[in-house]
């Protein structure tokens, strides 16, 4: 039995490291799943051509009943070049849009200073590195800055009025290793293999700047709001968590015909949110908190349907 | 006796002609089908483009050309930086590409020792193989950072930095098309030169021409079409190229203030945004940019085949040696 899935190009890694292992287990069932970017993903799952699509914003444009089961915790960074720093830099969502708008255009601009007394910052020019590809790791970032500075442009592709568009996560990081006083964003992953020095950000103007790391992921991924429709972000609240942290999410139809597949894809999760989450920190994402894992499965046997019947049956 | 031998003879001789009847038959229908599959190949390119971007052309089919801004989450659409982008590209391309790649087709046309031209020859096609990540690769790790510190200085001064960040933008862009394009027009142009019959070089030389008169007065005049051609194909690949184009241009669909400014081309703005558009104004907008890149394709191939075939067959078929 086949089961073929498209998506996200991030978490491919992580996923293709998965099916390794369930294909292992099962040797009945075999997923083939197709990094083809999130869009991709969502035409070919909308039009039925695969049975689960893969993204990390939700979806929700879809001409059917989705299920959104998040699978992994993955956080977008920002990435700088600014040589002979001695101390980490501070941003906030005032002084981010100032720069990816075109309107602070050196380093040592009043906003970005503003947040960073303790740094002599460098007369360098400012160069914002965005994605020209459609991307889950835009609409995260774009949204936070919808919610906290106000702008407008939201969604997969932004249209920046400055700096410069690199291609893909790769893109962006040989752009910002390439060019003094670059900033991008760029998913944890990425950032973390490649060394990138990262930014402390804090969203809104009282908090403290919080560093990217496994603790300040963890804390934000357990302020999971409950509530529909999907937030892209998680709850940016609690002191210590790190603003830019999402789900990455599969996408499975709620109701589909009771073939089998429908049981088979519905078990592949179930185990994917169980022992499937160890494997998530060595691949750059953290593990989803407990609560949301258990919820996600209780979702998986309420909420699928094969048929008349539940997909995922006691067996 | 001999009339069963000769019988027997003449049976053979039929079935050999119906086989060879039947073999001319299957040789043609063959390659006909296969000529037809070409053109139902592009056909359907063109319909499926077509098809695409309907919703874009039945709102505006010309005025969608000049608008000035592409920002897909207002849902504005207009192609005008693309053009923009992908012209100024090709010009810079095959501004410095023609020169180099016209000056080379002359020489190992009409000027390399004979032995030397195998060589010669094997190294340039070589060149025209090199794929296109590589060469992205290549003007990432080499190119762009040399342009930054060496050339944008000179021009741009101080400003260099801010208006070509790293060296990505558009002249990075035309530069490492010209440097792309050289080997195809230089590979054809060689062609055109050589196509000219050894023959009317050799009466001129009778009649007492120099070397450069006969390039001139002999070689030149026949040339001339095919050599516009090859330069034509070369602009032709140029427009067509995404993937180096994606790396280092800065993807920013934008009218450029300058000409190091980043910006985007047709083909490289299909494909950052077409694989992960879903928004069906996006989708249709797209389409039309890229069923006017398929048009002026098409149109500037079928113009420089003409132009080509003009040259290296018209002399033949004038039938003289």
């Amino acid at each position: 039995m086949v089961l073929r899935g498209a998506g996200a190009t991030l978490p491919h890694r992580l996923y293709a490291h998965w099916i390794e292992r369930y294909e292992r287990m099962v040797p009945a069932v075999h997923v083939d799943y197709q990094a083809v970017g999130s869009a991709s993903g969502l035409r070919q799952l909308y039009a039925k051509m695969a049975d689960f699509g893969a993204s990390d914003a939700p979806a929700h444009d879809a001409p059917f009943d989705l299920l959104h089961v998040p699978t992994a915790v993955g956080a977008v960074a920002l990435a700088y070049r600014l040589p002979g720093l001695d101390a980490p830099l501070v941003l906030r969502p005032t002084a981010i849009a100032a720069i990816f708008g075109g309107d602070a255009r050196r380093w040592t601009d009043r906003r970005i200073q503003e947040d960073n007394p303790h740094l002599q910052l460098p007369d360098l020019p400012v160069t914002p590195i965005f994605r020209s590809d459609g991307s889950g790791a835009t609409q995260i970032f774009t949204e936070w800055l919808g919610e906290h500075a106000g702008s407008k442009r939201r969604g997969m592709v932004a249209h920046f009025a400055a700096g410069i568009g690199a291609r893909g996560s790769n893109g962006v990081t040989a752009a910002v290793t390439r060019i003094p006083g670059a900033l991008g964003y760029v998913e944890v992953a990425h950032a973390r293999a490649s060394h990138l020095v990262v930014a402390e950000i804090a969203s809104r103007a009282g908090d403290a700047p919080v560093a990217l790391d496994d603790e300040s992921v963890d804390l934000a991924a357990r302020s999971l709001r409950h509530d529909l429709p999907l937030t892209t972000r998680l709850g940016t609240n609690l002191p210590g968590s790190y603003p830019l942290t999402s789900f990455t999410y599969l996408l499975v139809p709620r109701e589909t015909a009771d073939d089998g597949r429908a049981s088979a894809l519905a078990r592949f999760l179930f185990w994917v949110l169980g022992p499937g989450q160890e494997d998530c920190a060595p691949l750059g994402y953290r593990p989803l908190p407990v609560a949301v894992a258990a919820r996600a499965r209780r979702d998986l046997v309420s909420e699928l349907r094969a048929g008349s019947r539940a997909a995922l049956r006691a067996d | 006796m001999l009339r069963a031998d000769a019988a027997a003879e003449r049976r053979r001789a039929a079935r050999q002609i119906g086989f060879s009847r039947r073999a001319g038959l299957l040789v043609a229908g063959a390659s006909g089908g296969s000529a037809l599959l070409a053109a139902a190949v592009v056909a359907g390119a063109l319909a499926v483009t077509f098809a695409l971007a309907w919703p874009s052309l039945r709102a505006a089919p010309l005025s969608f050309l000049g608008g000035a801004s592409w920002d897909p989450s207002t849902r504005v659409f207009g192609a005008l930086p693309l053009i923009a982008g992908s012209a100024l590209t090709t010009t810079v391309a095959i501004f410095l590409a023609s020169p180099i790649a016209l000056g080379a087709a002359f020489f190992l046309g009409e000027v390399a020792p004979r032995e030397s031209r195998p060589i010669l020859d094997a190294v340039l096609d070589l060149a025209t193989a090199i794929p296109s990540v590589v060469w992205g690769l290549f003007a990432l790790d080499v190119i762009l950072p040399a342009l930054a510190s060496h050339l944008y200085p000179v021009i741009y001064g101080d400003r260099a930095a801010e208006v070509s960040p790293g060296g990505f933008g558009l002249l990075s862009g035309g530069i490492v098309l010209a440097a792309m394009i050289v080997p195809t027009i230089a590979g054809v142009a060689r062609e055109v030169v050589r196509a000219v019959p050894d023959g009317d070089r050799e009466a001129a030389i009778a009649l007492g021409a120099t070397r450069w008169e006969v390039v001139r007065l002999v070689v030149l005049p026949p040339a001339r079409a095919g050599l516009v051609g090859a330069v034509l194909l070369g602009l032709g690949r140029a427009v067509g190229e995404a993937t180096v184009m994606s790396m280092i241009l800065g993807g920013r669909a934008q009218i450029p203030t300058a000409l190091a400014s980043p910006g985007a081309t047709s083909s490289s703005l299909l494909l950052d945004q077409l694989a992960e558009a879903t928004d069906p104004p996006h989708v249709a907008a797209l389409g039309h940019v890229a069923l006017a890149l398929l048009l002026a394709s098409l149109l500037s191939h079928a113009v420089a085949r003409l132009l080509v075939a003009r040259s290296t067959t018209a002399r033949a078929a004038r039938g003289l040696p």
